[in-house]
This record gives C-alpha cells, sequence and structure tokens, in this order.
C-alpha cells in the first residue's frame, strides 16, 4: 500500500505500463495472492467512471475526489489526465482502491490513469473505448467547469458517445449564457435514454425540496398559482445555479418568458407570463461570498392577499424558511451539500429526474433567447 | 377558491415520491424505549437528509417527570447510542428544537385537553398548521382509551375535510386472535377512518423487503419463471439468536406463532407469492397482497399436526456460553406450554401456486440472527449431466437474503475445469453493502416518512391484518384443544427440533443451512 488516500480507503501501489498492456496488468493484480494474514479482497465494479480532466491541476482534484466516489459507488475509475502544455505522449497507470469491508475483507475498484499530452490528448478516446467492462453503465465525468462540455468540441462527442449518462457542474461557467445555450442544444440531440447530470441541479434539490414543500397547496393553498415576483441572490459564480432554479419554477409553473434584461456583473430581470398573470423574476448577484444561492424571496397572491416567503442559506448545510407571520419562528432544515465527490457519487447511480431536468434546461435556454444583451 | 388538494407541480422529481407535510408528530410513550431507541434516531436521520419538513415538531407524551430539557437530553443520548447515523453538532441545535415533552397519562381525559393547548401553542411556533400524527407506543389494551380521548379533546378531523389531517400510526400486535383484532380494529375505527391508520410493521420498511417487488418485477429474467411450472418449494427463514430477554410477559401470551407468523413472515410471504399489481397505488398493491391470504389454504382439524411444528428451546449453548431453556428464563413459567419455534408447510390455492409447498420457520435461540427467502427451483430432467441418480444434481436457488448480509445469491451448476465432465454448484452472489456502498437507511426512517407523506402502501390494512388471522386462529384453536402439557424441545443454539426436519424430509426435501 502506498498509504491512505482517504479515511479507511488506500491506493495500491500504481505500476507503469503500456496502453496495450492495462488489462493484463489489471488482471494480474486481482491474481496476485494475498499474505496469508491479509484481507480476502474482492473486486468491485458496478460502472465505467471515465472522468476527464483537461488540466494537471484538475487532475491532481479529481486524484483527490475518486477515493470517496468509488466507497459510494464501485466503479472501473479510468482517469483521463490532459496536460495541453506538456509534450505529446500517452501513458498509462494501473492501481486500485481499497476499502474495508465487513468480517475483515476488502473491497477494490481499478483505478487506471491515462496521462495525455499535447496532441496526444486527441487520441484518449481511442484508449478509453478498449478498456470500458462490457455491459455495465458508463458514466462520463466531464470535470473542467469554466466552459460547458460541448466547448470542447470533438473530444467531447467522443467521450460522450460511449456514455451512458454525462455528469459535469455548470457552476463556474464564465458565460452562462451562452453556455447555457450551447448546452440546451447538445442536451436536446442526445438521445432519451442518455442521463444528463449537472452537479449545480442537483445542489439545488434540497432548496428546490424546502420551496415545494413550503409552498405546497396543503400549507398554502393557491400559492403556486398566484406567484407574482421571485428574487434570487446568489454568490459570485452561482449565477447558473440560481438561473437553473429559476427555469425550473418556469418550467413545473407553466410560466413562459417575454423579456430579459441582463446588466452583467449584477442582475437579471426576467418578465414571465403565467395563467394569472404576470410574474417577475430577479436574479441578483452579491458582490463577495461562496458560490451558492443565498437567499430566494417568493411572493405571491390569492384573491388579493399577498404573502411572501423568505427561504435563506443560513451557512453550511442550513437552509431557513419564514413566513411574514407573526410568532411563526424560522424553521431550518439540513440539507445535504456534501463535496464535490459526493454529488457525483450520488448521480452515478440515479436513472430517474432527466425528463425534470432537460425540462428546466429546456425553459432555462428559452430564457437565454429573450435576454437583451 | 384555491384548493388544499390541488397537486403539487414542485413536488416532480424529488428524491421522494410524495413530500412529507408540516406536521407535529405527537408520541403517545414518548418517554419509552421505542421512541429512545428507534423513533428518535430515525427522525433525525430523516432531518439530516433534509426530507423532514421544515415545519415540524415532535412531541413526546409520557408519565415520567420529564420537560422538554429532559426529553431532549434522553432524545440525544439515543441518538448518540442508536442512530445510524452520528449525531452532527452542528444540526443537532436544529433539530433539538423541534422536540417537546407533555406530562400526561393515557388514562387521565384532563391531559388531552392539555395536550390540545400544548400542540396548538407548540403548532404557532413552529408554523404547522394543524396536521397532526399520533404515534401509539402503548399496550393495545390502551389503543381505545387513547383514541376515544382524542377524539373527545378534538384532537382528530376528519379524514375527508378540507383542512388538516390526522392520522395515527399503531405497533402491533393488533390483536391476539381474530376476535380481539377485530376489536382492536373496530375501536380505531370508532375513531379514525382506516385511510387515517397506519398499522406499522417494521419489516415492511426493510430496504430488502421492498426490494422483492423490485427484483420480481423490475427484471425480466424471474417473472416468467415465477409459478408451479418451475419452482418446486420455497423456504421463508426468519431466525433470532436472542432468547426471550426481557419480553417474557408479553411472550408468554403470545408465542412464535402470533408474534412473527402473523404479520412479519405473512407479509414475506404475500411479497413473494403476490400476482403483479397493475400499479403501486397502496390500495393496489395491498388489494393484492391480500388475494395471497384469502388463498391460503385453511390449516384445521388434523392437519395442524401433519402440517405445523411447535417448539420450545431448551438449555444449550449460545457462541460457545451456556444459555438456560426457555422454561429456566425470568419471568416464564415452569409449565409454560408457549412456542419459541413454529415451523409449517403451507399451500396457496391458486393457479400461479398449485402444489407448491411454501415452508415457514421462526424460532428464538437459534444457531444466529438470519432472515432468508429461499426459492428452490425444479431439478433438471435426469439425463445428461443430471444422470446419475445417486448424485443429483443440485436445483437452483434463488436467496433473498433480507438481514444480515443484504443481498441475493443464485446456485447454478458449473463445470469443473478440466477434461472430465464434473459439475459442481456454484453461487453467484450479490450484497447490498459492497454493491451500493452507503448504510440503508433504517426502516422506522422510511415509514415515518410514508405516514407523514400520507402513503399507506407499507402498512397493513384491516382487511389483511384480520384476514391474517382468520388464517392462524385454527392453528391456535387446534393448539389450545390438543392441551398439551409440553412442547419438543431443540436444544438452544441448535436450528430446530428434529420434528421440523421431518417436516420437510417426508417430502424429500430439507431446510437449507443458513
Amino acid at each position: 500500500m502506498s498509504g491512505a488516500a482517504a479515511s479507511g480507503i488506500a491506493l495500491t501501489e500504481a505500476r507503469s505500463v503500456d496502453l496495450g498492456a492495462v488489462e493484463a496488468e489489471l488482471a494480474r493484480l486481482w491474481r496476485a495472492p494475498a499474505a496469508d494474514d491479509g484481507p480476502v479482497t474482492t473486486r468491485a465494479c458496478t460502472s465505467n467512471l471515465i472522468a476527464f480532466c483537461a488540466s494537471p491541476a484538475e487532475a491532481a482534484a479529481c486524484e483527490r475526489d475518486v477515493p470517496e466516489i468509488v466507497r459510494q459507488h464501485p466503479a472501473r475509475v479510468l482517469l483521463l489526465a490532459a496536460d495541453a502544455e506538456a509534450a505529446p505522449a500517452l501513458e498509462a497507470s494501473v492501481s486500485a482502491f481499497c476499502y474495508p469491508a465487513g468480517r475483515g475483507g476488502r473491497f477494490c475498484s481499478e483505478y487506471v490513469v491515462l496521462r495525455a499530452g499535447g496532441d496526444a490528448v486527441q487520441r484518449l478516446p481511442s484508449a478509453v473505448r478498449p478498456l470500458l467492462v462490457g455491459d455495465l453503465p458508463t458514466t462520463l465525468w466531464w470535470t473542467p467547469s469554466d466552459r460547458s462540455p460541448p466547448d470542447a468540441g470533438k473530444l467531447f462527442a467522443q467521450l460522450d458517445a460511449m456514455a451512458d449518462q454525462v455528469v459535469y457542474d455548470s457552476r463556474g461557467w464564465r458565460d452562462p449564457v451562452d453556455a447555457i445555450v450551447a448546452t440546451t442544444r447538445w442536451a436536446g440531440e442526445a438521445p432519451p435514454a442518455k442521463a444528463i447530470s449537472d452537479l449545480a441541479w442537483r445542489r439545488l434539490e434540497a432548496w428546490r425540496r424546502l420551496v415545494a414543500c413550503a409552498l405546497d397547496p396543503a400549507v398554502v393553498p393557491g400559492a403556486l398559482g398566484g406567484v407574482r415576483e421571485v428574487t434570487v441572490e446568489h454568490g459570485p459564480h452561482a449565477l447558473p445555479k440560481a438561473w437553473l432554479f429559476a427555469a425550473w419554477l418556469a418550467d413545473r409553473l407553466e410560466w413562459r418568458p417575454v423579456r430579459g434584461r441582463l446588466t452583467p456583473g449584477r442582475e437579471i430581470v426576467w418578465g414571465f407570463v403565467s395563467r394569472s398573470g404576470p410574474v417577475e423574476v430577479q436574479v441578483r448577484r452579491g458582490r463577495a461570498g461562496e458560490p451558492e444561492m443565498k437567499r430566494v424571496d417568493i411572493r405571491w397572491s390569492v384573491e388579493g392577499a399577498e404573502a411572501t416567503r423568505t427561504f435563506e442559506r443560513l451557512g453550511p448545510g442550513r437552509l431557513g424558511v419564514a413566513g411574514d407571520a407573526s410568532g411563526e419562528r424560522p424553521a431550518v432544515v439540513a440539507t445535504v451539500e456534501g463535496s464535490r465527490s459526493d454529488f457525483v457519487a450520488r448521480a452515478l447511480p440515479a436513472r430517474g429526474g432527466r425528463s425534470l431536468f432537460r425540462a428546466a434546461l429546456g425553459a432555462a435556454r428559452g430564457m437565454a433567447e429573450v435576454l437583451e444583451r | 377558491m384555491p384548493e388544499r388538494d390541488e397537486p403539487n407541480p414542485l413536488a416532480a422529481g424529488l428524491s421522494q415520491s410524495l413530500l412529507a407535510q408540516p406536521c407535529s408528530l405527537a408520541i403517545f410513550g414518548g418517554s419509552g424505549d421505542l421512541a429512545k431507541r428507534k423513533l428518535v434516531p430515525a427522525l433525525y436521520n430523516l432531518a439530516l437528509d433534509g426530507v423532514l419538513p421544515a415545519n415540524f415538531a415532535v412531541v413526546g407524551i409520557g408519565r415520567s417527570d420529564f420537560d422538554d430539557e429532559t426529553f431532549r437530553d434522553v432524545a440525544r443520548e439515543g441518538v448518540e447510542r442508536f442512530s445510524r447515523r452520528r449525531l452532527d453538532a452542528n444540526h443537532w441545535p436544529d433539530f433539538e428544537r423541534s422536540l417537546f415533552y407533555h406530562r400526561g397519562s393515557v388514562d387521565d381525559p384532563a391531559s388531552y385537553a392539555e395536550l390540545k393547548a400544548r400542540l396548538e401553542k407548540i403548532e404557532a411556533a413552529c408554523g404547522v398548521s394543524g396536521n397532526r400524527v399520533f404515534y401509539l407506543s402503548i399496550p393495545p389494551d390502551r389503543f381505545r382509551t387513547c383514541a376515544e380521548q382524542l377524539r373527545a379533546a378534538g384532537l382528530v378531523t376528519p379524514s375527508d375535510g378540507p383542512g388538516p389531517f390526522t392520522r395515527i400510526i399503531v405497533e402491533k400486535p393488533i390483536g391476539h386472535d381474530l376476535a380481539s383484532a377485530r376489536e382492536v380494529n373496530e375501536t380505531l375505527a370508532q375513531v379514525f377512518d382506516e385511510r387515517q391508520i397506519f398499522r406499522i410493521d417494521h419489516y415492511l420498511g426493510k430496504e430488502t423487503v421492498q426490494n422483492i417487488l423490485v427484483m420480481r418485477f423490475g427484471n425480466a429474467i424471474f417473472e416468467p419463471l415465477w409459478n408451479q411450472k418451475y419452482i418446486d418449494h420455497v423456504q421463508l427463514t426468519v431466525a433470532e439468536a436472542e432468547g426471550v430477554g426481557t419480553r417474557a410477559g408479553y411472550y408468554e401470551g403470545a408465542g412464535a406463532l402470533r408474534d412473527m407468523v402473523q404479520n412479519h413472515i405473512l407479509q414475506l410471504l404475500c411479497h413473494v407469492a403476490m400476482e403483479p399489481p397493475w400499479s403501486l397505488d397502496p390500495d393496489v398493491v395491498r388489494d393484492h397482497k391480500l388475494e395471497v391470504i384469502q388463498c391460503l389454504r385453511p390449516v384445521t382439524g388434523d392437519d395442524v399436526d401433519a402440517r405445523v411444528v411447535r417448539a420450545q428451546y431448551g438449555a444449550g449453548f449460545h457462541r460457545g456460553d451456556a444459555v438456560p431453556g426457555y422454561r429456566q428464563e425470568e419471568g416464564v413459567g415452569r409449565d409454560s406450554t408457549t412456542e419459541t419455534y413454529v415451523a409449517l408447510q403451507l399451500f396457496i390455492d391458486n393457479w400461479r401456486w398449485a402444489g407448491v409447498p411454501f415452508y415457514l420457520r421462526t424460532g428464538k435461540r437459534l444457531p444466529k440472527r438470519a432472515s432468508e427467502i429461499a426459492v428452490h427451483f425444479k431439478d433438471v430432467p435426469q439425463i445428461l449431466f443430471n444422470r446419475d441418480r445417486d448424485a443429483p444434481l443440485a436445483s437452483n436457488v434463488l436467496a433473498l437474503r433480507i438481514q444480515p448480509d443484504e443481498g441475493l445469491s443464485l446456485r447454478i451448476s458449473a463445470k469443473l475445469p478440466g477434461p472430465q465432465v464434473q459439475v459442481y454448484p456454484v453461487k453467484m452472489d450479490f450484497q447490498y453493502g459492497s454493491t451500493f456502498g452507503e448504510q440503508s437507511p433504517e426502516a422506522y426512517e422510511r415509514l415515518l416518512l410514508d405516514v407523514m407523506a400520507g402513503d399507506a402502501t407499507l402498512f397493513m390494512r384491516r382487511d389483511a391484518v384480520e384476514a391474517s388471522w382468520a388464517w392462524i386462529d385454527p392453528i391456535l384453536a387446534a393448539w389450545e384443544r390438543s392441551g398439551a402439557r409440553w412442547l419438543p424441545e431443540y436444544d438452544a443454539g441448535g436450528w430446530g427440533p428434529v420434528e421440523a426436519d421431518r417436516l420437510m424430509q417426508s417430502s424429500g426435501r430439507r431446510w437449507r443451512t443458513l
């Protein structure tokens, strides 16, 4: 063992091998006899995970995440460490992440790192294809987060073609408007069976749940149909998340965007038409803070009476909701924030919710199309 | 006028199919063991998962001289000792704020009026609009008083009205025979509509029990084989390693048949044997489960001796330690004839299962804690690889492990490597733990969430409870008539009495070793 890579998880010694010898080296890994007093080792693999990293820094971050991901969802991991600035070469190394199982045994997940420099980056898809374990789902985790995946052109398209699911993170997109348009176009052309997971969307689940609960017709009858105004405040780099949130509301509540005004770096204001009248949505950027949604105010009107609910991020893992009724104390709920690795691990087995996300993406695109810039 | 029962378009796609609605959960027996060991830790884990409603309150009700702070301390201790996840100091204060205690007696009408006033105050502070769940973690003989007093105090809302909901959760046992079960159900029905009553059987909340339906109806390969054409027999085992422990007071009046078979095991049987429901609507699923119980061939008269074995554990050894026999346990009568083990052969008289025996067994002080459903397929013809009549091939067995090591395995025949054709049974194994990594939620987590969301799929309906008792009653009656003064004994730490082995051997079968 080369040492613990994460709590309770250890990485076996990595061996550099020729590309053509990767499978043989993996097989050797499982044939190697255990020491007499060593733990019983079980190879665990429920899917293929291709993790694409566009720089050494991204690859290093990804390597830190992989142990926790495979602990939660055992997979053959193919980490693609690209470095366009490096000399053109393609190298492979093989190892395994092992973690304790019951009764003194351990489970191990195969870990293959393919490092590509210069022009060799474009050859990565051909190196990956023969290394996929047949008959298992394949997920492409696209880790570059400054641009949308389709921006990477042919390289992304080739890796995408191998995958049943693509996981990416829109948090950090430099040009959210163009990225949303490009992503929506790609998602629209993807086969219906392909799962698409934006980690920003997954991070929104706690907000969505809280809003859905607090505005449930059983709690405040008529609120959802009578929404007049929504204000979303977010920190730097969280515009795509706030946009998706607004798009989700628009899609689910059947609002049609009719106009939008972008003030770069400050806010976007959209006008929608709902069945019961106009709705205004303001998405405002805070000057500092974490890349998260900070606060959402939803104001509605039912039979002439107005009311507001305020949803607020109170700190890591805590969301609060308060109404405007006097005497009611703000309620606080725990949220599963987790790390990036947690969200990727949870995305891997997910099969449902695709149509909802795609519909929200479609609404996000509609909102992009009405923007005056 | 906006309606409370309009669909919520924002609920689509969230990780639970239904949203738990803002409510208060009032636990009668709130200072008791179940609340501390199971209910509060389950609620805490739901809170950590972010699936509890934001506006939520728990009110423990009991005779113990607690106040809110004491109740919170006890709750904290319960979470620290029994929660599947550790107490998180960041989140505990938020959770703790929703815990309250009301001192009162189930038998005292005045304490219900006080409870109502207290609930209203708590609900106003917590933003709960009057939705209430009452959990009766109290002896069944107190159900009537509690239900009637709840109604008298104005704490029960009608099920079909436009206002907030009232739901009630009751723990097993629901009666000790058909007549008493009817009485309990009738008592509850006087106050609550059936849609408001959630009869909890924690077995049904286990992930692996829910997985039985997924495995059967989510895969194409099993269902075509799931009938009398291909299945030889089915074995259901629920084995407990523990003895009667501190439950002798209850167990002496119950026994294994009432304690395990009437509820848990018959419900497991329903999952294995039911026809495909045409939807996952709670009543559709429960209708199909009920049909299985209605198709059970009655075991009456002489059949009871031929098809049912009961026994008591004698002294023996458990994991190397000497343990007493049942009659020597504290609180057990020296002449007790309460069965600690029961094995049954039963038949389901419908088209799918005609002639397929189902063998059920459960007992205390067996070698280990293990629950399993094993589906034994019919043998291949005695030709080709199975022509040696002295060494027939092992039949295929699909084993669904409920606990521990949740998962499933399939025994198949494979060729041993080498020039000769030698066939050997091998096991393909799927383990939840190694495949999905994360710990499964506790059964109570799922079940409490379902009550708050109004989903009754995993709860026993009145007709199913009474149908189960109707099938069990003749066995109990035959035992009563027999006037037996002693029961067959099995050694503590063994797999049960020889009579249970004979039940299988008479048809050339044998119990699986777990």
